[in-house]
């Protein structure tokens, strides 16, 4: 399995168990949804692949390498997995262009611009290499977060309700943009939603979640 | 919308509070710089070509110094403290805050005298060996006090800063593979900056405004120079030419700090996610600790200490009576004028509030400038107009007592309340429309569709809602009312002595010691309001 989840557990020092003996697995260049009702651990689940948080217990493994287990922790900065936050995060005081750079190698000035323009070009949105965040759309912000996760090539990258912050109407184009992204960037990648529809248009497959676990079928 | 026309059009009582205000304030400034325009005298042509390059010199050293020694103090300080667990971080967060109680000048007597030959750190130098005396009464020493005393300005607007930052851009940043130095230098310190350079703003006013440290190291900076061409040479119009380019510096800084943070507009308004911090190895958090450790010592513990050790060979001062009427005067008037101000300031954030005008905009920026304005030259500008006052005024004092004092105004504490209005406001206005700001206009403007008047709207409503932030408004003006010295000094009635000004005066006549137990006094009741302050229950119990 490419990425694969054995036992996982979480909770909040003092808090009841978020996540509960969750078992998950994904092939490489997946794309998977995963779909539940919030406050089901979706998101802790993105989390703890990432990372940003400790497991109580389980293991994680990706790409044949064990990212976290009760004796192992990679940290965040060494794992190559991608996150789009739901609010995106896009650091204001950078432009687009230092935004997408961020994540890049060391490298020249003049690679770094090839490399950044080609994933600008790949979410529509060359135009607004030199513009800062906040002078941008809501859609466009996701776009431009997206290019920036997909700048590192992670090994996965988790998408966290890609779509609560948007305008419902635009919804069926953003869904089809983001669909087209993801193929052509051949990226293996978990989508959160809370919204059945959205979770049926965009991936291969869809992972229902309930109470911190994910049923066996 | 009809409601917000039949708002603007009557002037409230707020804005004609504000008007009035205003005007006082701007009057005595400009009224100032009309003798200008007089022809210069000698003692003018002397100071322009002998004194003035060093003074400027001298206070271009001094400032860039504190600024850079405080920036980096303060900053790290706020940066450790947020994003770091370590033992005892609790306490660090709210005691770097304390340097603040400590006035600069006491801390500049306090460590004059332990340097001095006969002092503790001499002393205890001698005893390991080192007879050499370390020349703390020097530019060097006074950008030290400055640093030492001054960086919590620094440290509590970055701190506040780091903690709006949303924990997404650092987690962010992780995900982008960027180490702990990328995220320092790439995210923090550049989301930082504005909160990093107006705390330091804050600094270099301080440092300008402070006359009893340069005073007694003879360090000849503005303040200085000003208060030698007034008292020594008596030239009041030579003081108000210095006083005038030393405006002109103040707003050059003011107006490069808006330059540096106005070019591009952010706000980091995303959901703020509470910070994780980070577990330091052992190594690492013992350098934490010290580093935290040495710098609220020096800061704070240490000049403190000495003065409780001097207080043993001096407690009976603390008997005195006269030291007792100056202790209750001084927390009289510091309870009074700080209490007028913040009245001021809630009338002004009011008026601004209910009338987005332009001219209520231009109204605020007049009655916040005063802070902006070193002591000296409004000691200068009040004392002027006061005297002119009280010639115009003269033929009304004659109705009522044929014999009484022609200055009325100018010998009663009047006019040291007013300069200390016209210094402090902008302070209780930042922190009453901060607190204003968090419980929005919604309330307020339902109480007016429930039939409520603007008074009546004020005291039910508002008033309860931002009850804490009109507390902390008061603490802050309270605790800097207390540490004034150049104001008190020039602008107090004879005879008249507040803790500061006394300590003042013993530090010229070499009695410092005698001076430990009152010194103490007033800043164990400021470290007391800082605990306060870091510990009270933030936004009262009525608002999430």
């Amino acid at each position: 399995m490419y990425l694969d989840i054995k036992q996982l557990a979480f909770a909040y020092p003092g808090g009841a168990p978020v996540l509960n003996n969750l078992h998950f697995t994904m092939e490489k260049g997946e794309i998977v949804s995963l779909l539940g009702p919030s406050g089901s651990g979706k998101s802790t689940l993105l989390r703890l692949i990432a990372g940003l948080d400790h497991p109580a217990d389980g293991s994680i493994e990706l790409n044949g390498v064990t990212l976290s287990d009760p004796t192992t922790f990679v940290i965040p900065e060494r794992r190559n997995v991608g996150m789009v936050f739901q609010d995106y995060a896009l650091f204001p005081h950078m432009s687009v262009f230092q935004n997408v750079a961020f994540g890049l190698p060391k490298q020249s000035r003049q690679e770094q611009r090839k490399v950044v323009l080609e994933l600008l070009r790949l979410v529509n949105l060359e135009a607004k290499v030199d513009r800062y965040p906040h002078e941008l759309s809501g859609g466009e912000q996701q776009r431009i977060a997206l290019a920036r996760s997909l700048a590192t090539k992670p090994d996965v990258l988790l998408l966290d309700e890609p779509f609560s912050n948007l305008d419902a109407s635009l919804k069926v184009t953003l869904r089809r943009d983001l669909r087209r992204i993801l193929n052509t960037a051949e990226t293996t990648c978990l989508i959160v939603t809370h919204d059945e529809q959205d979770a049926l248009a965009i991936a291969d497959r869809v992972v229902r979640m309930t109470e911190g676990t994910i049923p066996l079928k | 919308m009809r409601m917000k026309r039949l708002l603007s059009k009557t002037p409230s009582g707020f804005t004609i509070i504000t008007i009035v205000v205003a005007i006082l304030i701007l009057f005595p400034l400009s009224a100032m710089f009309g003798d200008i325009l007089d022809a210069p005298s000698d003692t003018w042509v002397h100071i322009r070509t002998h004194l003035l390059p060093d003074y400027l010199g001298n206070t271009i050293i001094l400032i860039v110094g504190t600024a850079v020694l405080a920036a980096l103090l303060g900053f790290f300080s706020a940066y450790f403290v947020t994003f770091h667990d370590f033992p005892m971080r609790r306490f660090f967060s709210w005691a770097l805050i304390l340097p603040l109680a400590l006035p600069s000048y006491i801390a500049a007597y306090v460590y004059a005298d332990m340097f001095s030959y006969t002092g503790t750190f001499a002393r205890a130098l001698r005893l390991m060996g080192i007879t050499q005396l370390v020349d703390v009464m020097s530019m060097a020493g006074a950008i030290l006090i400055f640093g030492l005393t001054l960086y919590p300005y620094v440290y509590l607007m970055v701190k506040s800063s780091l903690q709006k930052q949303s924990r997404i851009y650092l987690d962010n940043a992780r995900l982008l593979h960027a180490g702990p130095l990328k995220r320092l230098m790439r995210v923090i310190i550049p989301l930082t900056r504005p909160a990093l350079i107006g705390g330091t703003l804050l600094v270099i006013l301080e440092t300008l405004n402070d006359y009893g440290v340069v005073r007694y190291f003879g360090v000849r900076v503005f303040s200085y120079a000003i208060f030698d061409a007034w008292f020594r040479l008596a030239d009041v119009a030579s003081a108000i030419r210095l006083s005038g380019l030393m405006l002109l510096l103040v707003f050059g800084i003011v107006a490069a700090e808006k330059l540096l943070r106005g070019r591009r507009r952010f706000q980091a308004a995303l959901k703020s996610s509470s910070i994780r911090r980070m577990k330091l190895s052992v190594r690492s958090r013992t350098l934490v600790i010290g580093f935290l450790s040495l710098v609220l010592l020096f800061g704070f513990g240490i000049p403190v200490l000495e003065m409780i050790g001097n207080l043993f060979a001096t407690w009976h001062v603390l008997l005195d009576v006269e030291w007792l009427y100056i202790i209750i005067n001084t927390l009289t008037i510091t309870i009074f004028a700080s209490a007028l101000i913040v009245f001021i300031a809630l009338m002004t954030v009011n008026a601004m509030r209910l009338s987005k005008s332009r001219w209520a905009a231009v109204l605020l920026k007049i009655t916040n400038l005063g802070y902006a304005i070193p002591g000296a030259v409004i000691a200068i500008a009040v004392l002027i107009f006061f005297v002119d006052l009280d010639r115009r005024l003269g033929p009304l004092y004659e109705l009522f007592q044929n014999d009484g004092p022609a200055l009325l105004l100018t010998t009663s504490l009047t006019m040291l309340v007013f300069a200390y209005c016209l210094r402090f406001i902008a302070i209780a206005y930042n922190s009453v429309d901060s607190t204003y700001e968090k419980i929005g206009m919604s309330y307020t403007e339902a109480a007016y569709t429930l039939g409520h008047g603007k008074w009546n709207t004020l005291w039910r409503i508002d008033l309860p809602l931002i009850r804490t932030g009109l507390i902390s408004a008061f603490i802050i003006v309270f605790i800097d009312v207390l540490k004034e010295l150049p104001l008190t000094l020039v602008l107090r009635p004879t005879n008249y002595d507040t803790v500061a000004t006394r300590v003042f005066t013993y530090a010229g006549d070499e009695m410092i010691h005698e001076a430990s137990g009152p010194s103490l006094v007033i800043i164990l009741l400021s470290a007391m309001m800082i605990y306060y302050l870091t510990h009270m229950k933030r936004g009262g119990k009525h608002v999430s």
